[in-house]
């Protein structure tokens, strides 16, 4: 009854239902990603305590220390939000904000795998757009804008220090990372994520090992993870553009890293790891790409964690040297190399 | 001559709203951008509005000019305006903002 009224619904008025389905497939992704980023930060702190051989969260939550997110969530909270007397309040105030919604951004959208319903591939994607890796960069490149906003109203020089080296930074990396998508998109003759992931019989990562290493350690940069974590260097800058925030302020700031970690890595699986690309499971086909997704993602946040807690931090002058001088000419040998091969031998 | 029927429309209906919304937050941006007292705001306004116009782009069904209106004016010429307004004496800011 209410579905052949939705049914008739949605072929009279194509758009209105469109909408509709659109803000409610956002508000449950959102949700989602949420979830997800918070059992990420458990995962990577689990996963560190492993690798540095001691615990990590244990007493929280029964036998791995679960609940421990909830505990941090409780804290992050309840805990008094300082708002410093020569901040300047509505940009200090927005800054997480806008930090967390720009990161929302790129989730709309990103394929979050895909099931097979009557022989046919069905990806789960919000809005599937001609474009969307072109939108996934430009959603990506406007990130550097809330570490701006939140270093420079802190009225501090360490955060402002920290916004600095912020925006150097992703500048220096958004240029090689961006002609390396142009790359996929010329080998895979689509800028449509989902055609890009239909397109690797071969994955990328081997068909152009250049770009994979270069996007990889662009990504690193761009997530301001530990080998380029020059904004929050504790000995030099105390905590970068985070330092003046507390309470759930700095707990949206931090959970926005957790975000982007994942959506990069989804990115990463998708660009150059074949996707939800894989051999049919038998008894449950129906979600053996999701399986095959799920196991790859995995693999790319538990490498993003083994490259944190394995290299020290680089110097703020040799991460944009990095970038500028080794990084672009080299992600620009890459495109000539996926233009040569894409055209001539595909 | 105004047809009115189509004003019983909901889909025009909806068309007019958006970009009445979209209009009034492009042309308040950029007031605010002009007649604000402080540089750094008046960047952020700016940016704002660049933000609004993406968004009247991709209303158009230009979702191409759309997404590189975001990509070229708020990822790049954005973040460069900031950037050099952040190079510039912060006591020159701090006597207008702070005071």
């Amino acid at each position: 009854m209410v579905l052949s009224a939705i049914t008739e619904f949605a072929a009279q008025e194509p758009k209105i239902y469109g909408l509709v389905i659109g803000l409610v497939a956002a508000a449950i992704l959102a949700s989602i990603i949420n979830v997800v980023a918070m059992l990420l930060v458990w995962l990577e702190r689990k996963v560190m305590g492993d690798f540095q051989a001691r615990y990590g969260p244990n007493r929280v939550g029964g036998r791995w220390g679960v609940l421990q997110l909830g505990a941090d969530a409780v804290k992050l909270f309840t805990k008094e939000d300082v708002i410093p007397r020569g901040a300047d309040k509505p940009v200090y105030v927005w800054a997480p904000i806008v930090a967390v919604a720009t990161t929302m951004l790129v989730a709309g959208a990103l394929p979050f795998g895909a099931v097979i319903i009557d022989g046919k591939e069905i990806p789960l994607v919000v809005a599937n757009m001609d474009i969307s890796a072109f939108y996934i960069e430009a959603a990506l490149s406007i990130m550097a804008i809330s570490a701006f906003m939140a270093g420079w109203s802190s009225n501090n020089k360490y955060s402002m220090l920290g916004a600095f080296r912020g925006i150097a930074r992703m500048i220096a990396y958004e240029v090689p990372m961006g002609i390396c998508v142009i790359s996929v998109a010329v080998m895979a003759h689509s800028l449509n994520v989902v055609e890009i992931v239909q397109a690797q019989s071969v994955w990328f990562a081997i068909a152009q090992p250049l770009g994979f290493v270069i996007f990889a350690i662009a990504l690193i940069t761009d997530l301001g993870r530990m080998p380029f974590d020059q904004t929050e260097a504790e000995e030099e800058i105390i905590a970068g553009y985070n330092t003046e925030y507390s309470g759930i302020r700095f707990g949206l700031l931090y959970f926005q890293e957790y975000i982007v970690m994942l959506l990069g890595s989804i990115l990463l699986v998708h660009l150059y790891l074949g996707g939800w690309n894989g051999p049919v499971i038998p008894v449950i086909s129906f979600i053996s790409p999701m399986i095959w997704f799920f196991m790859k993602l995995v693999i790319v946040l538990v490498a993003l964690i083994w490259v944190r807690v394995s290299l020290p931090r680089f110097r703020i002058d040799q991460v944009t040297d990095l970038g500028w001088k080794i990084l672009l000419p080299l992600s620009m040998v890459n495109l000539a190399w996926a233009v040569v091969v894409g055209l001539y031998f595909a | 001559m105004i047809d009115l029927t189509q004003f019983y429309d909901i889909r025009f209906l909806i068309e007019l709203g958006a970009f009445s919304l979209l209009a009034v937050i492009i042309l308040g941006l950029s007031i605010l951008t002009v007649y604000s007292r402080n540089i750094v705001h008046s960047g952020l306004y700016l940016l704002g509005s660049f933000a609004a116009v993406a968004a009247l782009y991709i209303s158009l069904n230009a979702t191409f000019v759309g997404v590189a209106q975001v990509l070229v004016y708020i990822g790049a010429v954005g973040v460069l305006i900031l950037f050099a307004i952040m190079l510039t004496r912060k006591t020159l800011m701090e006597e207008e903002s702070h005071g």
